[in-house]
């Protein structure tokens, strides 16, 4: 017993280089687990990206770009649907809501999306949170547009201001559509998702924008047809990039995709978000891993930090280990002293690690919610992290013997001569 | 049990395959004596000190402390043995820098289990033994506030504790003035004759064999050496 209280009081007697040692131990470690928790927190944001659709449906293709153009807004439709299997699939017995989706131009790289009204109404990210504005309102005629919150604030764009839209989703867009500008009627409430870099507009907007276009080509002067002219009733809509559904229950979505997947007046295709997006996270998890080492070495770097402290103290404490000799105290009691003193720092650098993940995640969860969208749960310790500071306790003590071997050959080899 | 507390019998130490650094044919320390053992530097003083204190072993020879030979023992019984027959003052810087007077000198006693039972009521044994050298009102304190004679009685206080057979004193004296020297002294040989402690008091200072009823020189006990190498 007296070598642990020994070892103590020697750490205590050293408190500076002892603090700050346990310190680095709990900064790595909170680290450590920290990062495991933002790992996973940012796997379910990702998974939360779009909550609550059941099903996205488009022309048949890739299952993952289908995800990809609707939902992160990235790559483009090969193909579009007809607004005819859209408005079959809207009465369908089975189906609660849909939201139409009609992609294909940009405004200075943000892509523009047509949708309707449905969108404000049923989109639903993060366990089931809808879309709110921050300010005005939804678009209701054809040349009004809504802004995402990422795209106000990079353009320093506000309602009111007129802004003009570009043919196809290239960053250096060749088509403008000068000659119909847009209104911004509204601003949304940040989600941080890919909502947040988009415009939105009405499905009659997008149509109207397109409809002196012939055959892909702008329109010649002549052919031009004026804003004043459309009217949003005289619109018909023919066309939609995507859709998405929600049904009234769960149990019918299998059978729904198939059902859409079968269709028989067009080749359509029906995804279940949570299943593509889980393919696609699998994909990009190398990245995953990659934090998971790098994590892995800062707790590396911290117990170092602990055994050059520890070696450090070695010599000056040649004196204190031949005094404890003259006592009687033998050579492998001055190595397991050494290995006490390892195990404390460990011991409480971790707990201190533990309380701090803990504290920056209180005051964190918030603001990463608000800024990343990563929305990281307050729960007690995992088995998995319980095993992973086991480890941490294990791999310090087996560097804990490297100065411990040290202190025990000095010992032996200085027997009861002081040096100092 | 005889009344040697010490006998060293034909024994010689040298570091592997070097130059022979011990060989005494014959050394005896009775109990209850106070010896001064003269030894200058170069005499193998050191090397003598770490075999008596079983840290180091005898190539050749025995060496028994009351009568138990260290050639029959492991290295790690002659480490609890040190500690509970032998105590120790070193030149100076003997305490314990983390650990207050009181626990300085109680540490003996928790390393060694028959010296805390030797001790009695450990509190009140450092208080009479603090209370007679004059280091009560020390107690509390942190070792390294205190001056070079306060830690050697200190020390002392610390070898004495749990009455050992054979108080080790190496050049105690040596970094104290004359009238210290004197007075601490004086307080060991006192402390010693209350439980019959034997006392090896090794120096090269010969001012104060005087106070000493024997006189060894190191010098002519030790064959290995010659009395040039000994300055």
């Amino acid at each position: 017993m007296y070598v642990a209280s020994l070892a103590f009081k020697s750490l205590w007697n050293r408190r500076l280089a002892t603090i700050l040692t346990v310190l680095s131990i709990s900064f790595s470690v909170s680290l450590f687990l920290g990062i495991e928790r933002i790992r996973s927190g940012a796997h379910d944001g990702f998974a939360n990206t779009i909550s609550k659709t059941d099903l996205i449906v488009g022309a048949k293709g890739g299952t993952i770009q289908l995800l990809l153009y609707t939902v992160f807004r990235i790559g483009s439709a090969t193909d579009n649907m007809s607004y005819e299997s859209y408005q079959k699939l809207s009465e369908h017995p089975e189906v609660a809501w849909t939201i139409p989706y009609s992609l294909g131009d940009s405004h200075r790289g943000f892509r523009v999306v047509g949708t309707d009204n449905n969108f404000y109404k049923h989109y639903q990210y993060l366990r089931g949170r809808h879309i709110t504005f921050l300010h005005g309102r939804e678009p209701n005629n054809i040349f009004e547009v809504v802004l995402g919150e990422s795209v106000a604030k990079e353009l320093g764009y506000h309602v009111g201001d007129s802004i003009v839209l570009s043919h196809g989703v290239s960053d250096v867009a060749f088509q403008d559509h000068s000659d119909k500008p847009f209104t911004v009627v509204g601003v949304l409430k940040r989600t941080a998702t890919p909502i947040d870099r988009s415009l939105y507009i009405t499905l009659q907007g997008m149509e109207a924008i397109h409809m002196d276009w012939v055959d892909g080509a702008p329109p010649l002067e002549d052919g031009r047809i004026r804003p004043e002219e459309i009217k949003m009733d005289d619109i018909e809509i023919e066309q939609i990039t995507a859709m998405l559904l929600g049904t009234k229950s769960r149990i019918s979505v299998l059978q729904l995709q198939r059902d859409i997947n079968d269709y028989e007046n067009e080749p359509l295709m029906a995804i279940i978000p949570g299943v593509v997006l889980a393919e696609l996270w699998d994909g990009i998890s190398y990245a995953e891993n990659g934090l998971r080492v790098v994590s892995f070495f800062v707790v590396v770097v911290g117990l170092l930090g602990m055994l050059v402290a520890i070696y450090n103290s070695l010599n000056e404490r040649r004196r204190e280990m031949a005094i404890l000799r003259s006592l009687g105290v033998g050579a492998s009691v001055v190595f397991r002293l050494m290995l006490y003193e390892s195990m404390f720092l460990t011991c409480i650098g971790a707990l201190l690690g533990i309380v701090l993940m803990y504290i920056v995640l209180l005051i964190g969860q918030p603001l990463m919610e608000e800024f990343f969208g990563i929305f990281v749960p307050i729960r007690g310790m995992t088995l998995v992290e319980l095993m992973y500071l086991a480890a941490i306790l294990g791999f310090s003590m087996l560097l804990a013997v490297i100065p411990a071997i040290r202190a025990y050959r000095n010992t032996l080899y200085d027997g009861l001569t002081i040096r100092t | 049990m005889s009344d040697v507390v010490l006998a060293l019998n034909e024994v010689k130490f040298s570091y592997q395959n070097s130059t022979l650094l011990i060989d005494i044919p014959e050394f005896k320390v009775k109990a209850g004596e106070r010896l001064f053992l003269y030894g200058p530097s170069g005499c193998g003083k050191t090397t003598l000190l770490g075999l008596i204190s079983g840290i180091l072993e005898a190539n050749s020879g025995e060496i028994s402390v009351l009568d138990r030979s260290y050639a029959k023992m492991s290295s790690r019984s002659r480490d609890s043995f040190r500690g509970d027959t032998l105590g120790y003052i070193f030149q100076m810087f003997n305490l314990i820098p983390y650990l207050t007077v009181r626990e300085n000198i109680a540490l003996p006693c928790q390393i060694s289990r028959q010296r805390r039972q030797r001790a009695g009521n450990l509190n009140s044994t450092i208080d009479a033994l603090a209370q007679r050298l004059g280091i009560s009102d020390l107690l509390g304190r942190i070792v390294t506030e205190l001056s070079v004679g306060q830690q050697q009685r200190v020390a002392a206080a610390r070898a004495l504790i749990g009455d050992p057979a054979i108080i080790i004193a190496d050049e105690p004296t040596s970094a104290l003035d004359w009238d210290h020297r004197e007075t601490f002294l004086k307080l060991l040989f006192e402390e010693l004759d209350r439980y019959g402690g034997t006392l090896i008091f090794v120096s090269h200072d010969q001012s104060l064999k005087a106070m000493f009823p024997k006189v060894i020189s190191l010098v002519e006990l030790n064959n290995a050496v010659g009395e040039a190498s000994c300055t």
